[in-house]
């Protein structure tokens, strides 16, 4: 799945990144447990991509999703470069290969830390919806050890950073 | 990028950022359409299926009420009929309202204090228009209307103040939103608001409608100096798909 990533053009990334977006806020946003599958993306690209299109696809995503919201594009795109931020310097400092185990920590700590940016930056506590938070922190590594073990077959074992 | 972020929250008024919202918005518009059309079918057949049994039992219920709702209906027509006169003697004008139908398209995550419709300036939509749901039930206000989308703000928000009133007992105070829930609060110690009275919103207030629903009244509490009360919605914004947008009042 990386292999097949990597190698769209900028046109269907771009028309990728488009139908994420619109499909978060149309259609996972409806749902009370839902997951952040833009998160689930920033993690992927800060595993795997280069750390400036992973900055720049956190901050996109957040100024495209801020638009649906009160508190507006400038704090979500700053709170989603933070996270993107923090992932590739974790990501250099202690997760440097791709087992299972570092996937899901790396995960866990972003959603954690998404959860606490919400609130400091939009007062949003994680005990409101605690379903959610709970679904979400079960969701997101789940879905990127699928997405990692579908790549099983390529020689990514160890990303070099 | 840093930057450019905190630029957009400082200067988020500035008419070029709010203009890049708007383009944004009519950019995702169509996806969100699409995405919004398929979910509504899947949602509609797979609440279908699983609650075969739950709509039989509601369809026989609702069979017999509407029975007697007929009845009710007649008086209520010969009344209207009578009102009608009556303003027509006195000279006074008949209320109406124009209200445009619109579909909710994106909400934000986990929460349900905003969503962004399809209609925007375009539509006749504009900032401040009041937004309701079927029962003239007040769901929110139009807070950036770009060219085929607008952002609303439900009644949860935290900024959201309405001016109102119960319908039986006539007890005023005003209705706050709370994130994840409304409250009726301001109400002064001498009066008393029965439980599960309407609250409709007054109008004094200048920027909501008057006579339109908010809810029921809930639990009340009586503070030192005011008495408030919790109140329980009458529908969930979180499964509302079509409103309306109050375009003239």
């Amino acid at each position: 799945m990386i292999k097949w990533f990597k190698s769209f053009s900028l046109v269907l990334k771009t028309l990728f990144f488009l139908l994420l977006i619109s499909f978060q806020l149309s259609f996972l946003n409806y749902l009370n447990i839902s997951f952040d599958l833009i998160l689930i993306f920033i993690i992927f690209l800060a595993i795997t991509q280069s750390n400036a299109e992973t900055l720049v696809c956190a901050w996109l995503s957040g100024v495209f999703v801020g638009t649906s919201y009160l508190s507006g594009s400038g704090m979500l795109s700053l709170l989603l470069l933070f996270i993107a931020l923090f992932l590739i310097m974790i990501r250099k400092t202690a997760f440097f290969t791709l087992k299972i185990e570092n996937i899901i920590l790396l995960s866990i700590i972003a959603v954690f830390l998404q959860r606490f940016l919400i609130w400091a930056f939009f007062g949003v506590s994680p005990i409101t919806n605690w379903v959610g938070f709970i679904t979400e922190l079960t969701i997101t590594p789940l879905i990127l050890v699928l997405i990692f073990n579908s790549s099983k077959n390529q020689t990514l074992k160890r990303i070099n950073v | 990028m840093f930057l450019i972020s905190i630029a957009i929250i400082i200067f988020d008024q500035n008419y070029i950022i709010l203009s890049a919202g708007h383009y944004i918005n009519d950019i995702l518009e169509p996806f969100e359409n699409l995405i919004s059309k398929t979910r509504n079918f899947l949602f509609f057949w797979q609440s279908a299926l699983f609650n075969i049994k739950m709509l039989k039992e509601a369809n026989v219920r609702l069979a017999s009420e509407n029975l007697e709702l007929y009845g009710k209906l007649k008086n209520l027509y010969l009344i209207e009929e009578e009102n009608s006169d009556l303003k027509k003697q006195l000279n006074l004008l008949e209320r109406s309202i124009d209200v445009k139908r619109a579909e909710i398209i994106s909400r934000d995550y986990q929460n349900n204090r905003t969503f962004v419709i399809n209609k925007g300036a375009h539509d006749g939509v504009t900032n401040n228009m009041a937004i309701i749901a079927k029962g003239d039930i007040i769901i929110g206000q139009v807070v950036d209307a770009g060219y085929s989308t607008s952002k609303v703000r439900t009644i949860l928000d935290v900024q959201t103040k309405i001016a109102a009133t119960t319908l039986n007992s006539r007890t005023t105070g005003l209705v706050r939103g709370l994130g994840s829930d409304i409250v009726f609060e301001l109400i002064a110690k001498n009066k008393n608001p029965e439980r599960g009275e309407l609250i409709i919103s007054s109008g004094t207030d200048g920027t909501w409608p008057h006579g339109f629903i908010i809810g029921k009244v809930g639990e009340i509490k009586n503070d030192r100096v005011f008495s408030s009360a919790t109140i329980e919605m009458l529908v969930d914004i979180k499964d509302l798909i079509n409103i309306f947008v109050i375009i003239n009042k």
